[in-house]
């Protein structure tokens, strides 16, 4: 098989993967009881008010009905409208992902370019005092869960010590309120950059580093075990023994040559990471009050930031299935991307 | 394969290639820390000056003198500040809302914390049940309740200048009616016409005697506003269009605060308010005279915010394990009753909770002042009967059971339902997670039942599947609250008891009790709505309808009342464990919160409130 064959076979399979996310989450959102009807009847909402909205909005349609109209408007970018925002989903979605992938790409990058060279260090030296104190790291981070470790953070940085802000793009609740930030991409950490506003570069990146440390940390522990696990392994081989014997340079051969075969699979993890930040996003655009983001959309979708009295809550189903849709699209994408990537490092997977 | 043999000429060129990779990879890594580092450098370089434009808010009291009663003017200009200097005056406060929502209609929005600040009602309804003067200054009616002209407030303008008049008001009512969302068919159904009588004359018609000071008082859906807005939202004769201009943060009402829409931002969910200076209630030293209300769905976040002097005010849901740390912080941490409740709902169509002694039993043993301690940390009151305390008609020497319980009454009274040993049974007790306290009072009812031999399932669900467990569904479509047939309530499926936090739309004493424990009128007389109890008693549910269409002759509604609330505790198909009293938690410098629990869950007037 040639490359272009197998990108191709590629993209399709994902082309598949998203068609059948689209139809799973429809048909499970819809096995969750719920009247959507209930968000428009306010508190307490009598059965006929109930009854009218459902009719006018089509709720009482059968499901597969339901579907073919959803899958239909799916595909001519049309993702219907948030019951709970009253807003089309689908810009409500392009207002909050800059911003969620901003987070989930610094998240990442920082998690990879840690994570890796700790991982070979950990390899290099197996079984030494290195490696141990780099085990419980590293699986200290991943046991802590992200919702804990985001409030224990913001509780030591911003209220003990008062060093860093307790949340909200640029530190306060009302700092956007007086410093617009020029809108280019959308992501308000890229644009103040774009647009040369320093002042706001600086106030948006310190209100992140909180979030961001939040987000890395449990891929960094991922991405120092597998990089170990991978790297013990490319070490282990015959042809590195044989390079040795060559007398290459024992860091080319870590960081050239057992690196180079030992990245393929920590790559395949890499992209997974970037594409579960942005459901790690949810807890922590919640914690820290970052707004907008993917995070507050699947908060108030799921009906749990519309119960402030208890009384009311339903799910707003447009909005989740189409923020599950994006988030599958970044999967498929980054999992697209990440075969591309292999491909480059190692043609033999195309075969 | 990984075992796969390796060539000297396959390792050279792999190597070779691995260079070139490692190069391309080496640059692309070189070039991210560079900008990280060139970030942190400049962060480093920078943050002084960084940290010198985050706006001073409330709690930064710069230039307090500066502004008196020319507020609204400078108010004005908050929309277009860009310094912090100009924008953020002593007058502004920042409150929290844990949920977004743009609806700003005022026909038929819940929204009222917000909305109730931009818009008024004919009449009001001050903290102690009395119905003063609103946008009208007095009201008279016919014999029979059924008619009532009220007069309106002269030198009234809504926010675009429109003077309030009769025209608006026929307008308004007219409008709520007919788009009827929301509360407006509660509150509104007894409602018959409005027509003009003069310039600042209407006259309300009914189909039944109505106590319409009240109605016109409601919380919800009895807002008056400008005839104009069809004008600006250019959706004349289409509601809907017009609830979409409203959705988009607009506003024309004759409140003190209008919605300032330079401030104000979907994507970022803050809403900013700004003092409208022609209200004639007027405006003195120290009011305040803008609002930016923050979206933090997070109460702990915002507890953090409140402690940092971020947030003037905020609202903590019930969670007030906080408060200790809120008050050592300097914050005020005001209370007051509301009309919300928690209730005790007993399946009465299941075995031994179809015995009437054996429910006594069951609330005599309850401890309802632990409940209240533990569950809701003391912010709470028991009371007596079926109506909540403060509203018309509720009685405090009504009959009830002991607050502390009582054990030996309670084994006695199942000694005499024919269960000697107790019970022997194991229930489920369904709750909405929504109000995670109800778990903890699940936990303390059943250390008070063990005695009796019942073991609770405590079992916190999303509100939507305790309503489907309640049979509060379409059992075709499976569509919740949807009305489900009566029947449903004696299968297993349905939960044993519910605990149920619950406030009623209007102050109307009727409503909570006709919700919960009546049978529904026509068509939905075999049906369940809310009433998770399943109590079919045709005497009461008459006499309760019948002390509603009382209500204009106190004397007789008040002995209907006190015989419904024997009745309800006699027979016992639930209880009201405690009453839930609002926390508000506030900046040390807002004076003048008076909690009034006819407005929700005793929201603020922001016009009410000082800043020292």
């Amino acid at each position: 098989m040639n490359i272009g064959a197998y990108v191709i076979r590629r993209a399709l399979l994902m082309v598949v993967v998203l068609v059948g996310t689209i139809t799973v989450t429809f048909f499970l959102s819809h096995l969750v009881p719920s009247n959507p009807a209930i968000f428009f009847g306010g508190q307490n909402p009598t059965p006929q008010e109930i009854q009218r909205i459902t009719q006018e909005y089509g709720f009482n349609t059968p499901l597969y009905n339901q579907f073919y109209i959803y899958l239909r408007d799916v595909l001519t970018g049309n993702l219907g409208m948030s019951l709970s925002f009253q807003l089309p989903v689908l810009a409500l979605i392009l207002e909050g992902l800059p911003n969620t992938l901003t987070l989930a790409a610094i998240s990442t990058a920082i998690a990879l370019l840690i994570g890796i060279p700790l991982g070979i260090e950990a390899a290099r030296h197996a079984g030494k005092r290195v490696d141990s104190l780099l085990r419980v790291f590293s699986v200290g981070f991943v046991g802590l869960p992200q919702f804990w470790l985001g409030i224990i953070l913001q509780l030591v940085f911003a209220i003990w010590w008062g060093i860093l802000p307790i949340g909200s793009y640029g530190g306060t609740l009302t700092y956007l309120s007086f410093h617009p930030i020029k809108t280019i991409t959308g992501s308000y950490l890229v644009d103040a950059l774009l647009s040369g506003n320093m002042g706001g570069f600086a106030a948006i990146a310190e209100s992140m580093i909180l979030p961001v440390i939040t987000l890395s940390l449990y891929p960094l522990g991922i991405i120092v075990r597998h990089t170990r696990a991978s790297m013990l392994a490319t070490l282990n081989q015959d042809y590195v023994r044989t390079a040795r014997a060559y007398g290459i340079p024992e860091r080319e051969i870590n960081y050239g040559l057992a690196f180079r075969n030992a990245l393929p699979p920590v790559l395949i993890y890499a992209g997974l990471i970037f594409a579960g930040s942005i459901i790690g996003v949810i807890y922590v655009e919640d914690v820290f009050n970052l707004i907008p983001g993917i995070g507050y959309l699947v908060i108030y979708g799921t009906g749990t930031g519309i119960s402030s009295s208890g009384i009311s809550g339903s799910v707003d189903t447009p909005l989740i299935l189409g923020v599950a849709i994006v988030t599958a699209i970044i999967y498929a994408l980054s999992n697209f991307a990440v075969d591309l990537v292999q491909i480059y490092y190692d043609r033999r997977i195309i075969k | 394969m990984p075992q796969r043999s390796i060539s000297l000429s396959d390792l050279l060129n792999t190597k070779m290639k691995t260079r070139n990779g490692v190069t391309t990879g080496q640059a692309a890594l070189a070039v991210v820390v560079v900008i990280l580092l060139a970030a942190v450098a400049f962060y480093a370089v920078t943050s002084t000056s960084g940290s010198s434009t985050t706006p001073s808010t409330s709690t930064t009291p710069t230039s307090s003198s500066t502004s008196t009663t020319g507020t609204t003017s400078s108010t004005s200009t908050t929309s277009t500040s860009t310094t912090s200097a100009q924008a953020v005056t002593p007058q502004t406060i920042v409150v929290q809302r844990n949920a977004w929502s743009p609806d700003m209609d005022p026909r038929e929005t819940s929204t009222i914390d917000v909305v109730q600040n931009m818009y008024e009602t004919l009449t009001y309804t001050a903290p102690n049940g009395t119905v003063l003067p609103g946008l009208a200054t007095s009201w008279t009616h016919s014999a029979d309740y059924i008619t009532w002209t009220y007069t309106l407030r002269q030198g009234v303008t809504f926010h675009d200048g429109t003077p309030f008049n009769s025209t608006a008001v026929v307008y308004s009512i007219n409008e709520i009616v007919k788009y009827g969302g929301g509360d407006a068919p509660d509150v509104w159904d007894t409602f018959k016409s409005v027509a003009a009588n003069g310039p600042y004359s209407v006259i309300i018609t009914n189909t039944q005697a109505t106590n319409e000071p009240v109605v016109t008082a409601a919380a919800y859906a009895a807002f008056m506003f400008s005839p104009n807005i069809v004008k600006y939202s250019g959706a004349a004769n289409d509601t809907v269009g017009l609830h979409s201009w409203f959705l988009t943060l607009h506003d024309d009402g004759s409140g003190p605060y209008m919605i300032n829409s330079t401030g104000s931002s979907i994507s970022q969910q803050t809403i900013e308010l700004s003092a409208y200076k022609n209200y004639w209630g007027g405006w003195h030293h120290g009011q305040i005279t803008s609002i930016i209300v923050e979206t933090v769905s997070n109460v702990n976040t915002a507890v953090q915010y409140a402690q940092k002097g971020q947030l003037d005010v905020i609202g903590i849901s019930g969670q007030y394990q906080y408060i200790p740390q809120l008050l050592s912080a300097g914050l005020q941490v005001k209370s007051g009753p509301s009309f919300s409740a928690v209730w005790l709902l007993f399946n009465n169509q299941h075995q031994y909770l179809n015995n009437q002694l054996v429910r006594e039993a069951l609330l005599t043993a309850i401890n309802y002042q632990q409940v209240v301690n533990q569950a809701y940390f003391g912010y709470g009151s028991m009371f007596p009967g079926i109506i909540n305390p403060g509203k018309p008609f509720y009685n405090s020497n009504a009959p009830t059971y002991p607050n502390a319980g009582n054990k030996t009454e309670a084994l006695a009274l199942l000694r005499e339902a024919g269960y000697p040993g107790g019970l022997n049974v194991t229930w489920t007790v369904t709750y909405s997670t929504g109000s995670p306290f109800l778990g903890t009072a699940c936990q303390i009812i059943q250390t008070y039942w063990a005695p009796l031999k019942v073991t609770l399932n405590c079992q916190g669900e999303g509100f939507a599947q305790v309503t489907k467990q309640a049979g509060y569904f379409n059992q075709t479509t499976g569509a919740v609250f949807e009305p489900g047939p009566i029947s449903y309530a004696s299968t297993p499926s349905a939960q044993d008891i519910v605990l149920l936090n619950w406030v009623g739309a209007t102050a109307d004493p009727w409503l909570v009790p006709d919700e919960l424990f009546a049978i529904q009128g026509a068509p939905y007389q075999n049906d369940i709505l809310f009433n998770w109890s399943y109590f079919r008693n045709s005497t009461f549910t008459n006499l309760l309808n019948q002390a509603r269409l009382d209500e204009s002759n106190p004397t007789v509604a008040q002995a209907e009342w006190n015989k419904l609330n024997l009745m309800f505790y006699q027979a016992a198909p639930g209880w009201g464990l405690f009453a839930e009293n609002q926390v508000w938690v506030l900046s040390p410098h807002l004076q003048g919160y008076v909690p009034n629990p006819y407005y929700g869950f005793d929201y603020i007037f922001y016009y009410q409130l000082t800043y020292s």
